[in-house]
Formats: structure tokens, sequence, C-alpha cells
């Protein structure tokens, strides 16, 4: 009995590994055959596809294979193109029911389907596919959602903006952080929509709509950004509105931030050095210059590196420094001495030399 | 009485390997079914935006080398080329006797600097620090020899700045996007992710230009050929279904990314074990656990490292040797976590698992050998049922290795000729003849030098350089 079970057992292991290498082979043959029919079908199809997006020829029918393979050559020419041809590729796919088969398959069971539908509204930038997606920014997948709000900021409609900036607070920090880089995406119109959510109750909302601002670099935001830096008892909320501030460089915050360089939480002040830095403005030599004693590393770094970033007075701040009894201080003014010397020497800055 | 003896015997070896082939079946299941999920996703996650965003966390590469004046400048170029937002690379000069530090210098007009380093895990003394001319991102560090690569990668984690860490060899390609496909873990979970892994690849065979992998093909070599097997083998099928599980015990010193803060709490790399990367593994999740925080080890398969196999029987062994040593250390380290429900799947399923089949695997397949040997002296050797066992063993080996071959077409599918892949499936089944039997014997020899008390070294193995195709 033992004997035939083993007899069994390494025969149907055999056969596994047999049928195992016959599937390779299959697979391989299948997939190289349905390339050079998919490449068949848009050699047949270039001319007319191509008549149509130049000169709105009409296309001729067409079987179900030759129209996926239409519908996959226009979503390509829509991803380059603008103006008149978009819009007549986008009315084709709305005509011929493609926007309305991905809308219908966003209510799909498989959650890849809907993934995949809504991958396909993003590319063919429907109005119409506006509010199915902001539908699917409240889906249980959060592989749905992150797509649809990706597809939502390629259509950049501004009601979509509303919808996307709630979204900054998604359960999911990889769906939030995702719809963070698309808000970045779509600019300055969507700042008075973030503005709203900084000042809302969800506070990871908040403080990612904080760093988009920073990241969007519109001064409009300076004034609310300033106000949180001031007022905002969240230290991860200052920390990171003192940094979108350095993004925007606006000369309007440096009260504000030389202010935040007595903050008592240390990420607050290591960034506010950061951001005084990237004002650029030598009146702010003397106040890094008094920081670089603080007793937090990243603070004593980041004043050091912005030294260096203010020109003359700023180098000649820490050509002072390097001389310092403390060591910690003398070294980091040295080491951004010596990378301010190798970035003029290959034309980055102009140079701050070190006379001994 | 012997009948009954050898009737045990043959029961239990049975048993031992009917549960070990279990295990390995429902690895590669759960392997299977979880890396078409990652693959899946990876699909929709739209690459070009990811590299360009501003939210993506930057990354300090650390690069130890001794004695790497072969590779190290075609090493750092590569990277210089990877597609990442932001991240720094840190070279650490382990002290090395040849012209490691004359080749860099040369290449990316190295000069002397102060930068001030936070010494926030132990390492011996850093002789000096450079920065380059040319490459802004670029530090390189020296320091003597001694203590091994954990050492050299502590000196570059007291040198780094950003709050991610990723450990790379010298003589490792790290493919384009591995940084930014290994990244996912972090930015899907970014308070719990501590450590993600990508897989390692076999480089022997394959085409390289400019540090880049450039034609997949499978290694001429044969012991090569049979250690891609191997890897596919333990990456495909077992490590993405351990990550699954929540209990991945080694990320690989050739690449892993580290939440750097997390490492740094630990007391960065051990320097007083053979296997470093497990090591800082198992005191993470001891660690952690003990602290009851939430956190977790990602294995995803398709970022890509390649690294140079062992292609003499010689450096196989020493390498073998080093690895077994490196497990047999660890886990008796931290062998207060072996079944203890606190740990979870990790204490009460793959520390246990490590213990049976990876320590005492070698033990009882060498046992085997011997019993059978004897057996056949005395003359009470049942031949049939030996033979049918060795080939139940063979067909599952086999099973098992084209299956990760198939997953690594089906899933990853990076484009080997036909050609390439059949001669890897005859590999398969060479393997059982004799290779496979080979590591056992060498890691039951390990096992008792360590019994003994035996002291093992790094060793080293020969170089050929990315330029040798």
């Amino acid at each position: 009995m033992t004997q035939q079970l083993l007899i069994f057992c390494t025969v149907a292991l055999f056969a596994w590994s047999f049928g195992l290498v016959v599937f390779t082979v299959a697979m391989r043959a299948i997939t190289a055959w349905r390339r050079r029919r998919w490449q068949r079908g848009e050699d047949t199809w270039r001319s007319p596809v191509e008549a149509f997006v130049l000169n709105d020829t009409p296309l001729p029918a067409s079987s179900r294979s030759g129209r996926r393979v239409i519908r996959e050559m226009l979503l390509r020419y829509l991803a380059v193109l603008h103006g008149e041809e978009a819009k007549r590729i986008v009315a084709y796919l709305e005509g011929s029911g493609s926007v309305a088969a991905a809308v219908q398959q966003l209510r799909a069971r498989n959650r890849w389907r809907r993934v995949a539908a809504a991958s396909q509204l993003g590319r063919m930038r429907s109005q119409l596919a506006v509010q199915p997606l902001i539908t699917a920014l409240h889906d249980e997948s959060e592989d749905v959602r992150t797509v649809a709000a990706r597809s939502l900021a390629a259509i950049g409609r501004p009601e979509a903006v509303h919808a996307l900036a709630t979204a900054l607070g998604d359960q999911s920090r990889w769906t939030a952080s995702r719809v963070a880089a698309d808000l970045v995406e779509m600019g300055s119109f969507a700042v008075p929509t973030l503005l709203e959510i900084v000042g809302g109750e969800k506070k990871e909302a908040a403080v990612s709509a904080v760093r988009v601002l920073g990241e969007i670099r519109d001064p409009r935001a300076v004034p609310s950004l300033a106000e949180i830096l001031q007022r905002s008892g969240d230290l991860n909320m200052r920390a990171q509105a003192a940094r979108a501030l350095g993004k925007i460089a606006s000369l309007q915050a440096t009260e504000r931030l030389r202010t935040a360089l007595t903050d008592d939480a240390w990420q607050v002040r290591a960034q506010a050095a950061t951001a005084l830095g990237a004002l650029g403005d030598p009146k702010n030599v003397d106040i890094l210059t008094a920081a670089i004693a603080d007793h937090s590393w990243w603070v004593r770094r980041n004043c050091a590196e912005a030294l260096g970033r203010l020109g003359t007075a700023g180098g000649q701040a820490l050509l002072l420094l390097s001389t310092s009894p403390d060591r910690y201080v003398r070294d980091r003014c040295l080491a951004v001495l010596e990378e301010l010397e190798a970035a003029a020497d290959t034309g980055r800055q102009p140079a701050v030399r070190r006379t001994s | 009485m012997s009948t009954t003896f050898l009737f045990i015997v043959s029961a239990c070896f049975l048993g031992y390997f009917l549960l070990l082939d279990l295990c390995y079946a429902l690895l590669f299941m759960i392997s299977f079914l979880e890396s078409g999920r990652h693959m899946r996703r990876v699909a929709f996650g739209d690459r070009r935006k990811m590299i360009t965003s501003p939210f993506v966390p930057p990354i300090s590469i650390i690069i130890p080398a001794y004695n790497e004046e072969e590779c190290i400048v075609d090493s750092v170029d590569a990277l210089r080329l990877l597609e990442y937002s932001q991240f720094e690379i840190v070279v650490v000069d382990d002290g090395s006797t040849d012209r490691t530090l004359a080749r860099l210098t040369e290449a990316y007009q190295l000069t002397v600097s102060h930068q001030p380093l936070r010494m926030r895990v132990p390492c011996q003394p850093i002789e000096r620090v450079f920065t380059s001319q040319r490459i802004p991102n670029l530090v390189v560090l020296t320091k003597q020899n001694g203590n091994g690569k954990s050492d050299a990668v502590n000196a570059g984690i007291n040198a780094s700045r950003y709050p991610l860490l990723c450990v790379s060899d010298a003589d490792a390609v790290l493919e384009k996007d591995a940084l930014e496909r290994v990244v996912r873990p972090f930015l899907e979970r970014p308070r719990e992710t501590i450590a993600a892994a990508g897989i390692v690849r076999i480089v022997n065979g394959c085409s390289i230009r400019s540090g880049r992998v450039t034609e997949v093909r499978a290694p001429r070599n044969p012991l090569a050929a049979l250690q891609t097997l191997e890897y596919l083998r333990a990456f495909l099928a077992s490590r993405t279904a351990w990550s699954r599980l929540g209990a991945l015990f080694l990320v690989s010193g050739a690449f892993g990314l580290f939440r750097t803060d997390a490492v740094v709490e630990v007391g960065g790399f051990s320097t007083t074990t053979l296997g470093e990367d497990l090591e800082l593994i198992l005191h993470l999740h001891h660690h952690f656990r003990e602290q009851r925080r939430h956190y977790r080890v990602v294995f995803i398969p398709d970022p890509v490292v390649w690294t140079e196999a062992p292609e003499t029987f010689a450096a196989l062994r020493n390498q073998r040797d080093r690895w077994h040593r490196g497990l047999l250390e660890c886990l008796w380290r931290y062998r207060d976590m072996t079944l203890r429900p606190r740990y979870g799947l990790l204490g009460c399923v793959a520390l246990p698992y490590l213990w049976l089949f990876e320590v005492g695997g070698p033990l009882v397949e060498t046992l085997g050998y011997a019993i059978v040997l004897v057996s056949a002296i005395v003359g009470v050797l049942n031949a049939p049922f030996l033979l049918l066992f060795v080939l139940l063993a063979m067909a599952f080996g086999v099973a098992l290795s084209l299956s990760a071959l198939l997953m690594d077409e089906v899933r990853l599918g990076r484009g080997q000729p036909v050609r390439d892949v059949a001669m890897l499936a005859c590999y398969a089944v060479l393997e059982n003849l004799g290779y496979r039997q080979l590591l056992a014997i060498w890691r039951f020899a390990v096992t008792v030098q360590v019994l003994r008390g035996k002291k093992g070294s790094w060793g080293a193995m020969p170089r050929r350089g990315f330029q040798q195709d």
C-alpha cells in the first residue's frame, strides 16, 4: 500500500513537471502569436486611424478585435495630442461606447477589472468619466481609489479637485501619497481647495495638503502657511508649514520663519533654518549664525547649509564660523565651504574662497 | 528485530521528507498567489509618476568595498544612473589593500572633506571622509579593515543623511528601477515598514554594458546554472510566502532597503556573526515585538539586483560555509524566539522551520546516506524502497524547481531565450544527482565544526568585474 502510494506520488510529480514544461512552451508560443496578430491589426488600421486623427476622415466599420486595436491606437495618440485632434478622439471614444463600457466596468465585482476601467477612463480624458471616477474614490479597494485619483488628475477638471483634495485623508497612506502627487501635477488651480482642507478637521489630510501647497509653490498659500507656522499646536503641521514656506521662498514669510527658529520642537527649527536659506536673503545671516549653536544636530546642520545658500554674506559667516571652538560647527562649516568651492569649480555657483 | 528497526527508521525518514515537501508546496502556492497580486498592482502603478514625485523619501545607498578595484568605478557609475528622485551614494573602503580608493579618486576627483559624522551606531574609527568634485551625492569613507562587512556598513550608516538606507555590494548590479520598486512598501505603509527586500539574481552568463544587464541569459558554467535554480526557488517560491505570512526572516545583504531609524535603534549590523543580514532582521523582529510595536518586513519579487555566483567548488564551498555558519549563529543567538507565540508566525512557524529543515536537513540527509551505506554492508537494505524514495525525492525536487522557473516566466517574464529555459529545466533534473548531496555534506561538516567551536571567516571570492561580456 505504502509502495503504491509512493509510486503514485512519484508519477504524479513527474507528470506535473512535464506539464509545466509543455505549459511554458505553449504559453510562449501563444504570446508570440498574439503579438504578431496585434501587430498585423495595427498595420491594417494605421492609415485609417491617422486619417481620422489628422483629417477627421470617418473610420470604417470594423470587427470587435479591430475596434480594440483602433481604440488602443487612438489612446496612444491622445496621450500626446491636444486641441482639435484630441477633442475628436475623445468624441469618437464617447460615441463608440468605449467610455460607457469602461464606466460600466467600474462597477464590476472583480477589483482588477475596476482598476483597469479606472485606468482606461483616465487615458480617455472624457468629461463623462469625471463623476463615475469621483464615485470610485470611495471604492473599497485602495488600488481602485488610487488609479481613479490618477485618472481624475489626468482629466484635470476643476470639479474633481475637491474630491481629490478630500482623498488626501484616505485611510490608505499609499492612496493619499499618490493623490498628493496628482494634486501637485494639477498645479495652481488646486490651491483654493487645498487651503480649505488645511483649515479642516482631518489632521492627516491637512498635513498632506500643506506639503502639496509647498510643492505647488503658489504664493497665495503663504499667509495661511505662515499662520499655521505660528499658531498650530501640531508639531508636524508646523514643521511641514516651515518646509512649504521654504519651497515657495516668498520673502513675505521671513518674520514668521525667523520666529520659528526659536520653536520648542527641533523639527520646526530645522525646517525653518532650511527655509530661511531658501529665501536667499542675506539679512538672515545673523539669525542663522546665532542658531548654529542650537543643541539639535539637525538644526545646526541645516543652519550651516542655509548659510551656504546666502551668497557672499553667508560665505563670510561660514568662514568666520570655520574657526569656531565648537568642533562640530567648525567641521560642518568647513564641509559646506568645500561644497561651495566644488560647485564654483564646476560653474554651479559663484566662488567663496577660503584664505587659509 | 532489525526489520522492525529498519521499518521505524524508514518511516521516520519518509515522514520528515513528506513534511518538508508539504512546507515547500504550501510556500510555493502562497508565493504564486501573492506575486500575482503584487505584479498586478505594479502594472497599474504608473512608474514614471513615482520617479518624479516629490513625496518619495530620499535614500542613502551604502556600498562596502574591500579590494574591489576591478568593479568599484563601474558599480558607482551604475548607481548614479538609477532612476530615483533623490539619493546619495556612500562607499566605504574597508581598508582595501589594492587600488580601490585610487580608482575612485581618479574617476570622481575625490578630495578630503571635513564633513562631520553622526556616530549613531558603533564602528571602527573612520580615517577620512572624501567628497567628489564631480558628483555632489557621492561620499567615500576609509577605515581600517576589521569586523567584516557589517562594520563597513555601520560606518556608512554614520555618514548617511536620509531616512531610508539601501545596503548593497560593490559587485552587485542594481536594475535601474530597483530603488523605485523596492521603496513601494515604504510608501504604502510608511509607519510600519522597516525593511524591504528584492530578488537577487545570478549575473553569470548575462551581457553587461555600462554596469547594466542588457541581455538576460542562463549561465554557461554548470555550477552557476545550478545556483540560478536555487536562487529562484529561495526567492520566488519561498520568501514571497514568508513575507505574506509576516514572518520574513532574511533580507539579503546584496540588496535591502531599511528605515534608518529602525536600524539605528537596534545598534546597526552585528559584527560578531557571519550572517549579518539574517541577524539584523531577527534583531529587528525581536526588538519590535518586545516593544509591541506594529511593523513589517517585506519581500517583493520585482526589484532586481544581479550578483556574481561562484563558479568553482572552492569558492562555492566557502560561500556556503559562511551562510550556514551565519544561520547557526543567528538561530542560536535568537533561540528564545523559537516557539514563542509573542513572536507570531516568525516564532511559531518560520524559526522552527529553519531549525527543522535548514539546520536539521543536512544532518538527516547525511545520516540517511550513512544508514543506507551501513544497511548495504550488513545486507538488510530494502533496495526497492530506497529506489522509490530516491525517485520520489527527485521528482519533488524537479517539480519544485520547474515550478519556480515557470513562476519566473509567468509573473516576471525576464525574456530569457527558450534554449536557456530548456537548459535550466535540464539542470533541475541534474541537480539531484550529486549537487544537492554535496551541499548537504558541506553543511553537515560546518555544523560539526561549529559544535566543536571552530571559528569561520569571510574568505574571498575571485571577481571578474562588470565588463565580462
